[in-house]
């Protein structure tokens, strides 16, 4: 996941985001998606669209047991 | 990598610019950009961060140049930035940047920017570029918003991630805000921003609001309360989770503590031939004796602050205050019989209307519609009607049971007089002199030679740490109690509530996956900063000591809490000394040297950063700086890095570039050959 947004890139950082979201029923790949929307985001004033972004990825990852 | 080659078009006061740096080599990894204010240096970094990061960049350059850039957004830059020269027809701008690696790879990012006749920004055409490898092989990017994310992370994993450029592109003014700040504070600044937890909070701040706005969704109100409900749970959470963390640091605190009292009193006991036994019990005495006068204090401090002006406030109001709440009661008690009365008596009327007992006893429906109102006359005497209580209850919010209370309270007032007052002080005397006396039997026991008074005295001073540790304990737990109580409550009405909700699940699921997202997050930001704390800070050490002149500090050390201590050779920290401006900005370069030696080997480029410090401390810095294994660029005034400075690059050096400027275009004069460039 830290590769992807280049973030956490510390040693450990990977097994401590993964204990963490597998505690909160959370699946890491939905964190790093919406880390990316974050930055797509960046510099942007209006940020309305954000909202949108983040309901198109949490639609899906809300059909997933927690 | 280091920074090889910049092309500029129409950016800013440069039309046209293309600065080949080539030819610098580890041997030689220095460049100094010289330049008077408005020349140009300040457009430079900008086009490097703009260049590299686009968008995100505009945060960056806020930073840079004091946040007001910030606000007015990446558009509005854009368009001041594009040169006057072109401003009137359709034009664009540029920024070219080749990196060269070691290894003779190399990366190349070129952006274009779009503007109208009017001088707006075309967003939906701005375009970027990358090469990369050996042979400049062009990297296919998506189109549209893709494209920007793609880019993103291609520079991120190739050069530098956007949040580690302010360490790495850093001005003089940059440098006086992160020193103007507490150790503390420096240093959580900074390592916030190298783990990237800004973002994450942002990315927390957002999925708050998406839960809150998709719970307000669901049937209108209830989904306001529901989100209010669930945020109140989480609140009552964060208490509980706080007050559990302090009891479980005073229980750690007490152990000690405990222990210390424990063996002083067994070493007092064995001084004198005494068992440890008797004088324990003399200590648990001493104890129950201590409760018993602090809560005779505590009905004495109730009696006078609170008893006393009920007292004061004269028996005629308070017999008048004790009748009303009679009369209230016996109004209550009415109002419920005649409740009762009104229900019986329609029962009755009903009952006889319905089972036929008027044809049975011949009464034709006139006779019994007169004695009906005859019988409704009757029935309301016997239930007391016409023996109303008058007036109106005055204590509406006060049942049974309380104004019982209220009641036995001003009853008991009647009999508070000086006398009692005087007893209850008298027996908080006899209870302070009852303490007084084991005292008194403790030291006689332990006799007053100057071991057993110096034990006393400890053992005195831990049986106040004891009780003031213990006090806090039972406050702090009776609190745990109620948030506790409350927490349960709130649950339960929450468990409610969403079961009512069911039609609304998927909205409610949305709004609950933010909401672990969020605790994810939160727990992330957490934990995260402890991790590799003595690596930063052993990285910190090092470029502290090679920077400071002063070599008094031999360690720095930061604990989880972002807590920074300056220790000296024996462990002593050295914070108390308060730095000079100049000592704060060491410790600023030392963080942001610290935090580039550990991320990626990417180029300093340092604004102008040297004003505020003396002339050993900038030897220091330039040669910490230029001593580094990467390419270093300075953006100087004309006379900062001249003469000794000069010099003590000099042997680093590869280029100093002198920026020009007439009639609003800024352009480079020709490098000269570093032999021909005087001290």
């Amino acid at each position: 996941m830290t590769r992807e947004v280049n973030l956490l890139m510390l040693p450990g950082a990977d097994a401590l985001v993964r204990e963490i979201c597998a505690a909160e029923g959370v699946d890491p790949a939905t964190l790093t998606r919406l880390l990316e929307i974050e930055q797509d985001y960046a510099g942007m004033i209006r940020r309305r669209g954000i909202q949108d972004a983040i309901d198109a990825t949490l639609g899906a990852e809300a059909e997933r047991p927690l | 990598m280091r920074l090889v080659t910049i092309r500029l078009r129409n950016w800013k006061a440069f039309p046209a610019l293309e600065l080949n740096l080539q030819g610098i080599s580890s041997e030689r990894n220095v460049v100094i950009i010289e330049g008077s204010n408005g020349f140009g240096k300040t457009s430079l970094l900008e086009a490097l961060v703009l260049g590299l990061y686009g968008r995100e960049g505009v945060d960056l350059i806020g930073r840079a140049g004091g946040g007001s850039r910030a606000d007015m957004g990446y558009d509005a830059f854009l368009e001041r930035a594009l040169h006057q020269g072109v401003r009137g027809h359709d034009s664009n701008a540029s920024v070219e940047l080749c990196f060269e690696g070691g290894d003779g790879q190399r990366f190349t990012i070129q952006r274009l920017w779009y503007f109208t006749a009017a001088g707006r920004h075309r967003r939906s055409d701005e375009e970027a570029r990358i090469w990369q490898g050996p042979d400049d092989d062009l990297v296919p990017l998506p189109d549209g918003d893709d494209q920007f994310t793609e880019v993103r992370d291609l520079v991120a994993r190739a050069l530098l991630p956007a949040r580690l450029a302010p360490f790495f592109f850093f001005d003089g003014e940059h440098l006086d805000r992160l020193a103007g700040v507490d150790l503390d504070q420096q240093v959580r600044l900074g390592l916030e921003h190298a783990l990237g937890i800004p973002l994450l909070r942002r990315l927390g701040d957002d999925l708050k609001f998406y839960a809150r706005d998709r719970r307000r969704q669901i049937k209108g109100m209830s989904g306001a309360e529901l989100d209010d409900l669930a945020h109140a749970v989480e609140d009552l959470e964060a208490q509980r989770h706080q007050l559990t963390a302090a009891l479980d640091e005073l229980a750690q605190a007490l152990i000690p503590l405990r222990k210390e009292r424990d063996a002083t009193v067994a070493r007092i006991g064995a001084l004198h031939g005494d068992s440890y036994a008797s004088f324990k019990r003399l200590f648990e005495e001493r104890e129950q004796c201590g409760r018993a006068r602090d809560a005779l204090q505590d009905r004495l401090r109730q009696t006078l602050s609170f008893d006393l002006a009920l007292a004061l406030a004269g028996a005629d109001l308070r017999r008048a205050a004790r009748a009303q709440l009679a009369s209230d009661a016996r109004i209550e008690q009415q109002e419920a019989t005649r409740t009762i009365s009104e229900e019986r008596y329609r029962e009755i009327v009903s009952a006889v209307g319905e089972s036929g007992e008027l044809e049975k006893a011949g009464v034709s429906p006139a006779q019994w519609s007169a004695l009906e109102v005859r019988l409704r006359t009757i029935w309301s005497k016997v239930w007391g009607e016409g023996a109303a209580e008058e007036g109106q209850r005055m204590h509406v919010h006060l049942g049974e049971a309380d104004r019982h209370l209220v009641d036995e309270r001003l009853r008991t007032i009647e009999t508070l007089g000086a006398e009692q007052i005087a007893g209850l002080a008298q027996e908080a005397e006899q209870a302070d002199a009852a303490v007084s006396e084991v005292d008194r039997r403790i030291a006689a026991q332990r006799g007053i030679d100057e071991t057993s008074q110096q034990l006393a005295d400890r053992l005195g001073d831990i049986q106040v740490s004891v009780g003031d540790l213990e006090e806090r304990t039972r406050i702090l737990t009776r609190t745990l109690d109620a948030v506790q109580g409350e927490l349960a409550t709130k649950e339960r009405a929450l468990g409610k509530m969403r079961s009512q909700l069911d039609a609304d699940a998927p909205l409610l699921a949305r709004a609950d996956r933010a909401d672990a997202v969020g605790r994810a997050i939160a727990k992330l930001i957490e934990r995260l900063f402890p991790l590799n704390l003595e690596a930063f800070a052993s990285a910190i050490t090092l470029a502290y000591r090679a920077m400071a002149h002063k070599d008094a500090v031999c360690e720095v050390r930061i604990d989880p809490t972002g807590a920074v201590a300056l220790l000296d050779a024996e462990g002593h920290d050295l914070r108390s000394l308060d730095p000079s401006a100049g000592e704060s900005q060491i410790f600023a370069f030392a963080l942001m040297a610290a935090i580039t030696g550990i991320a990626a080997p990417f180029p300093i480029i340092l604004d102008t950063p040297l004003a505020r410090l003396d002339p050993d401390h900038r030897e220091r810095v330039l040669r910490y700086f230029s001593g580094l294994d990467r390419q270093i660029i300075f953006l100087s005034q004309p006379a900062e890095l001249s003469g000794r400075y000069l010099e003590l690059l000099r042997p680093k050096l590869s280029a100093v570039l002198e920026l020009t400027h007439e009639q609003g275009r800024s352009a480079f004069q020709p490098a000269l050959p570093l032999e021909r460039i005087s001290a």
